[in-house]
């Protein structure tokens, strides 16, 4: 049963939403109150109108009390006065009078059932011997019991005591009269406050309905234009559609990127295809008066388009693992940087020593960090093919290896060309080359810094370029030491 | 062989209720043997009655009137009360009468205030008054009678003699109206008469209004007014069943001393019952039957609703 009511407040639709939330709220607020004031009111009668009572009684049975003590009503219970005058108090509070004499003994009973008993309750004796009123109530039969002594004013002297019930049966009629107006108010206004409830949380929620329908018109594909939705009726709203226009911007920028992307692509695929097509082509048209050298040329310049072609999708596959989503793997584990760094020196020797540049490598300090020697290495790979590449003969490459408190720091000078400065925030960007013109000469893929700069920001790492035109380059990588910071 | 097999079965009755009696005044022996009584005592500041319950070991009651009077003179066990009879008033001593027992208090008893010696007579009398055979009991003085404040004799005291708790008795009465149906000097119609009774509450509604009438009117003019049943006639009981009231009355019922007729004297009964709420019919029976007639014509096998033609 438990887990029933409970599994309906965790899955129901109807609890889980705003508006059935907002209805109960109001009509919650509106119902507690009146039921508290009820309770309150009615209660409050109860008490005050049997204290009322009481007093009343009380006054009354004393002012019996006192005209039996100047009579001789004790020596003779005929006096025809003073027993009306008891039948008629009787009668007036619908209740029962006993006259006790101070031996304890019923001198009358109202209803004539009791005399010549004594009567020996704690609330007569203490009547009699402390001279003070006695008062209690019986809330199940429903009447009020008050116990007067009989005494002489001045003397002091007690003469016996008068017991007097009164019914209390008008009170309760009364207040059930009460409780039930009370309640058919309270019916009213329930129903009032379901009628408010159900409107509230219709027209408070109406701006979120005008944002549903917003949200549901982008995705039925149709594009109202992006500023034409608005729900102005609450900053709320204003909020969300703001952030929902936020979001298809950002969409819409990752639409254009990816289409320029892919226009990139194409371009850089089609060119060594372009190039294969012209060659073989034109081995073709020559027919038989090609010799044999031109042949072996042209098949090599046919070898290269096809090595380049490779290369440009090798890239392309690299940079997709390395795309920072989720499904990406690295592992970091401690490696000497110094050695893989001198392996990359050693590699590339030949390459720099064909366009006559010269390669350094300086070691400030052994580092021991935790990377992803495939990955860095292959970042920093890229990062010092490209300073030999664009580099002037004679020029140098140097490498450095530093580290501070939390960082290994490796950087990557060359004394090359330079980039522009406007060009500095793009040169990650895919295929984006500074000088389209050298690009057919220098060769690359226009996918190098992308890579590199995926496989630094999967290692949580930084890298930041320096430039001035005519002078050179100094990239800045920066690797956490340990992984766990 | 008939009548073999009755004898057979009269014998079998014999022994069979002869075994019940056996049984029954065992058990009865044994409930007395130790019985659950409560000793009455004022308790510590003499300002009301308490009670304890003991269990009494004792055979024959004149020997229980000593237990209790020695148990009265002892303060209750839980130390909540005083002892009723305190050394000072040791009686001079007491004597069983039929139903009734007369104690003789020394004359230090008079010397007691008021307060005190009505608990003290209240405990004694009330605690007395528990065995069966005590009706009443009576307080002497050095052998006379005890007298009130008035100077009058306060004479033989019952257990009806002391109300103990005022919630109580006025919870036990109760004022109210009964509609009662009365007949004329003819005998043949009714007439209704509506009677402010104080009645107790410990009685049912419905015995108190038929016992009313058969008391005849109360308080009306006696020109108007006439019984119709029997003051001899006894209702043995009534119960209410599904709106039907089962009204029992003794034989006496069909005495005739007035001059009224069966179907007034009926009626009577039948008009009064059906006048209180919950009840619609009446069904009528004679020392527990309901053969035959009522008194000479009407069937007593018969429910019975109100009749309103014979009103005038």
């Amino acid at each position: 049963m438990k887990t029933l009511i409970s599994s309906f407040f965790q899955d129901v639709r109807l609890y889980r939403s705003l508006r059935f939330r907002i209805f109960l709220i109001v009509l919650l607020i509106g119902i507690i109150p009146v039921i508290i004031m009820r309770y309150m009111m009615v209660r409050g009668y109860e008490s005050r109108a049997i204290n009322q009572k009481i007093s009343e009684v009380t006054n009354q049975s004393a002012i019996v009390a006192a005209h039996l003590a100047r009579t001789d009503y004790f020596s003779d219970t005929s006096d025809i006065v003073i027993n009306d005058e008891l039948i008629q108090m009787s009668n007036l509070y619908d209740g029962r009078i006993l006259v006790i004499n101070d031996d304890f003994l019923i001198i009358k009973d109202t209803y004539g059932k009791s005399q010549g008993r004594y009567i020996v309750s704690s609330e007569v004796i203490s009547c009699m011997n402390g001279s003070r009123n006695m008062s209690s109530r019986d809330e199940e039969n429903r009447y009020l019991e008050i116990t007067v002594p009989i005494l002489d004013e001045k003397t002091g002297k007690v003469y016996g005591a008068l017991v007097a019930s009164a019914s209390t049966d008008s009170i309760h009629d009364n207040e059930e009269l009460l409780d039930r107006r009370a309640r058919f108010i309270e019916v009213i206004i329930f129903i009032i406050v379901v009628m408010i409830a159900t409107a509230l949380s219709g027209t408070l929620l109406k701006p979120f309905d005008k944002v549903i329908k917003a949200v549901d018109s982008v995705k039925e594909g149709f594009d109202p234009g992006m500023e034409s939705i608005e729900v102005p009726d609450y900053t709320e709203t204003k909020d969300i559609m703001d952030a929902f226009h936020h979001l298809m911007s950002r969409m819409a920028e990752v639409d254009a990127s990816r289409e320029e992307f892919v226009a990139n692509v194409s371009h850089e695929l089609k060119t060594p295809l372009a190039s294969m097509k012209v060659l073989s082509d034109s081995l073709i048209q020559s027919g038989d008066s090609v010799d044999a050298e031109t042949y072996r040329e042209f098949m090599q310049d046919i070898a290269a388009e096809v090595d380049r072609e490779n290369k440009i999708i090798n890239n392309l596959l690299s940079l997709v693992k390395l795309d920072g989503n989720k499904d990406t793997e690295i592992e970091l584990e401690p490696h000497e940087l110094s050695p893989m760094l001198q392996q990359l020196i050693k590699t590339l020797t030949p390459l720099a020593e064909k366009s006559g540049v010269e390669l350094l490598y300086e070691e400030k300090l052994p580092v021991e960090a935790d990377v992803d020697e495939t990955k860095l290495s292959l970042a920093i790979m890229n990062l010092m093919e490209n300073a030999i590449k664009y580099n002037k003969p004679g020029g140098w490459v140097k490498v450095t290896l530093d580290a501070d408190l939390q960082f290994a720091v490796i950087t990557v000078s060359d004394s090359g060309m330079g980039i522009p400065e406007e060009s500095i925030n793009k040169i990650y960007d895919r295929f984006y080359r500074v000088d389209k013109s050298h690009s057919r000469e220098i060769g690359g893929t226009g996918l190098g810094l992308a890579i590199t700069r995926n496989a630094i920001l999967l290692h949580r790492g930084a890298i930041k370029a320096a430039s001035i035109v005519g002078e050179g380059t100094t990239f800045t990588v920066k690797i956490p030491l340990r992984k766990d910071i | 062989m008939d009548r073999k097999y009755r004898s057979l079965k009269i014998k079998i009755i014999t022994v069979l209720l002869g075994t019940m009696l056996f049984l029954c005044s065992c058990s009865r022996h044994g409930q007395e043997d130790k019985e659950i009584l409560k000793i009455y005592s004022p308790d510590a500041g003499y300002s009301s009655i308490i009670s304890e319950e003991r269990k009494m070991v004792s055979a024959d009651s004149a020997d229980m009137t000593d237990i209790l009077m020695e148990a009265l003179s002892e303060a209750p066990s839980d130390g909540r009360g005083v002892a009723a009879i305190t050394e000072d008033i040791t009686p001079n001593g007491y004597r069983s009468e039929e139903n009734r027992i007369v104690i003789d208090f020394p004359e230090t008893y008079l010397d007691l205030d008021k307060t005190k010696e009505i608990l003290i007579r209240a405990s004694v009398v009330e605690t007395l008054t528990q065995l069966p055979e005590v009706v009443s009991v009576a307080f002497l003085v050095d052998g006379k009678e005890l007298t009130g404040g008035n100077g009058e004799p306060v004479g033989d005291m019952t257990a009806d003699s002391f109300i103990n708790n005022t919630g109580v008795e006025l919870n036990s009465y109760e004022r109210t109206n009964v509609t009662l149906y009365f007949t004329d000097i003819n005998g043949t119609t009714l007439k209704r008469y509506d009677e402010d009774v104080v009645y107790n509450t410990n009685i049912a509604m419905e015995k108190f209004a038929v016992e009313t009438l058969i008391g005849g009117p109360a308080g009306v003019n006696e020109q108007e007014a006439f019984p119709t049943l029997s003051p001899e006639a006894k209702l043995l009981s009534v119960t209410i069943k599904d709106r039907i009231a089962y009204a029992n009355f003794d034989a006496s019922v069909r005495e005739k001393p007035y001059n009224v007729s069966e179907e007034t004297a009926l009626y009577s009964i039948v008009n009064t019952l059906t006048a209180l709420p919950g009840i619609d019919q009446v069904q009528i029976s004679v020392e527990g039957s309901t053969e035959g007639v009522f008194m000479e014509k009407l069937k007593l096998d018969e429910l019975y609703e109100r009749n309103d033609e014979l009103i005038r």
